[in-house]
């Protein structure tokens, strides 16, 4: 059983049919990269995926427990294993670094006002090791040195890879990454890519989002390409390369064809 | 990485209570002057800190604007004086009594209306207020019409002397007020600064700074609101209780909007989230009219020019909210210079 099927999932803005019939499997333990021109769907899929939109038909279904994510509220999405980071990187600007994965590491966390208001032992032992588990996540993205730093305050890469820390301290079985790499640098790109990995080797799942070929080609196992709304390819890097519906979305039908 | 330098000590409850050490000065206030109007007026300056910090809790916290602070505050004034009056219980019943009709009457408002955002909100809650300034004015068997409650049963603090701390006129005597007043506020603080500091204040504050953010982050942010809010209002329905309490005596007007709009001003010109600032904005703001006698006439203007000079020049308040440096009873590893 995949971990994710989505199936016949459509989304309407007005007008605009943003998501038209989308599908996707995703099996556990694979790093599977979402492409696809500009207003293809891409992000819309990913805010119904997560319960930011709701979506007007089609479903996903989570191979753990087969549960139906569609009209699921965010939260409850996450708690089952789902976590994401964001094209447009919306960290807590004002909270420390450590702070930002910490409040990661409460997704599930369902104490009481009096737990809170008292610390009383449940929730001070909850705050230990969410902090001991912060600190490892800070270290696996390389800011272990900066935990006291405001997020806001980070240069942009490392905000970039403070999300993946924050995301991950969720604890997923999927991981959804939108343009990690958008606005990086060559250097940084690589390094990024290494963590995916890592991450995999984790026994996390990852999807993501990306612009550029070159790095699709480096790190998925596989590929599906969207277009207007809806997958028109899928497969090996090299087989989706030379797919002909993804050249001609991404470079256009010649007249003559 | 290990947490360097760490104490199980800081964040925890008993650093809370520590912090209160500051105040403990505060006790001997009324040993320390005999003058019964500079205890009024510091009595005055805690018992608005007490309501600002409440409030703290919506606005500053939570990100929630309310205009029914004031409102809530005179539930829990006429829920004590009520119970005092009708059924002789004591205010030490009635004030926390109050506090728990306020908070389940918060609850009630906010279920139907807490999904709606901001303005809208904020629009309800500004409803919600003259709506229970109305009925607080018309439900005469209950609360006594325009003219309020008064002469509700004085609260008594029994080892504290032979006259129950009452002037020969039977008022609660400027010293007693003081230290009523005192209780109320410690009990808000440590109230307000455990939360600020739980894992429950640092979803709030991210449901603040960013809602959808937060729930992606595993937060129900619906849950968070409506907690937040209770709690809140509940510090609102305690000061009013420490209200009665004080003045043996509650009217309408205490549920007004011009109140609501003051409380605000507090949490606004302090710096909201800001504990320190919070009560910074509310002696300020307390104390002014009172330097300002002359004044008196210009006192909303005054108050209108202090809250549009905030906004220009200082729109985070006197005193902005901090990050926090220690998170889980650990202070946060700094950053070591050299390896940047």
């Amino acid at each position: 059983m995949p971990l994710l099927a989505v199936n016949d999932l459509t989304r309407r803005f007005g007008g605009v049919l943003a998501l038209n019939g989308a599908e996707m499997r995703i099996d556990e333990g694979e790093i599977v990269s979402l492409i696809g021109p500009n207003g293809s769907g891409k992000t819309t899929f990913f805010n119904c995926l997560t319960g930011i939109y709701r979506p007007d038909r089609g479903n996903a279904f989570w191979g753990p427990g087969n549960r139906d994510l569609a009209g699921l509220p965010p939260y409850a999405i996450t708690r089952l294993g789902i976590a994401r980071t964001f094209q447009n990187i919306r960290l807590f600007g004002r909270m420390s670094a450590l702070e930002n994965v910490m409040l990661g590491g409460q997704a599930g966390d369902r104490l009481g006002v009096w737990q809170n208001l008292l610390t009383l032992p449940r929730a001070e032992a909850g705050e230990a090791a969410r902090y001991e588990r912060a600190c490892g996540l800070l270290e696996l993205v390389g800011l272990a040195q900066r935990a006291a730093d405001a997020a806001g305050a980070l240069p942009y890469g490392l905000q970039r890879r403070l999300e993946i820390a924050r995301a991950m301290a969720t604890l997923p079985k999927l991981l959804l990454l939108d343009e990690p790499c958008a606005g990086l640098n060559p250097q940084e790109i690589d390094a990024l890519m290494a963590l995916v990995r890592e991450i995999r080797a984790r026994g996390v799942t990852v999807l993501l989002i990306e612009h550029s070929m070159q790095i699709v080609m480096q790190v998925s196992d596989r590929i599906v390409v969207f277009d207007a709304g809806a997958k028109i390819a899928e497969g090996s890097p090299e087989a989706v390369q030379r797919d002909p519906h993804v050249l001609a979305a991404y470079l256009g039908v010649p007249e003559n064809a | 990485m290990s947490p360097a330098g760490s104490s199980r000590f800081a964040g925890s409850f008993a650093s809370s209570l520590a912090g209160l050490l500051p105040f403990a000065a505060l006790l001997l206030i009324p040993a320390a002057t005999a003058n019964p109007y500079v205890i009024f007026v510091i009595t005055a300056a805690l018992f608005y800190s007490m309501v600002a910090l409440g409030l703290n809790v919506i606005v500053g916290l939570s990100g929630i604007w309310q205009l029914a602070q004031a409102a809530f505050l005179a539930v829990g004034g006429y829920t004590a004086g009520f119970l005092a009056k009708e059924y002789g219980i004591s205010l030490w019943i009635g004030i926390p009594a109050g506090a728990v009709v306020a908070a389940l009457l918060s609850i009630l408002l906010a279920l139907p209306t807490l999904r709606l955002r901001d303005e809208y909100l904020m629009i309800a809650t500004l409803n919600f207020g003259i709506i229970a300034q109305i009925l607080m004015t018309n439900l005469d068997q209950f609360t006594g019409g325009t003219a309020g409650m008064s002469a509700i049963p004085p609260i008594t603090i029994p080892w504290w002397s032979n006259d129950a701390g009452l002037t020969l006129t039977g008022a609660v005597r400027p010293d007693q007020q003081y230290y009523v007043v005192l209780i109320g506020f410690v009990v808000t603080w440590l109230i307000v600064k455990r939360l600020q500091a739980s894992p429950m204040g640092r979803a709030l504050r991210a449901m603040r700074d960013d809602e959808i953010v937060a729930q992606t982050m595993g937060q129900n942010t619906l849950r968070l609101r409506l907690i937040a809010f209770a709690i809140g209002c509940g510090l609102a329905g305690l000061a009013g209780g420490i209200f009665v309490a004080r003045f043996q005596s509650i009217s309408p007007a205490a549920a007004g909007l011009n109140n609501s709009v003051l409380y605000l001003a507090m949490v606004i010109v302090g710096g909201s989230g800001n504990l320190l600032g919070v009560i910074v904005g509310a002696s300020i703001l307390s104390t002014l009219p009172e330097l300002l006698r002359d004044l008196e006439k210009y006192r909303l203007l005054v108050y209108g020019g202090i809250l549009v000079a905030t906004m220009v020049f200082r729109p985070q308040g006197l005193f902005p909210e901090r990050m926090r440096s220690y998170v889980g009873g650990r202070a946060i590893p700094a950053a070591r210079q050299g390896e940047r």
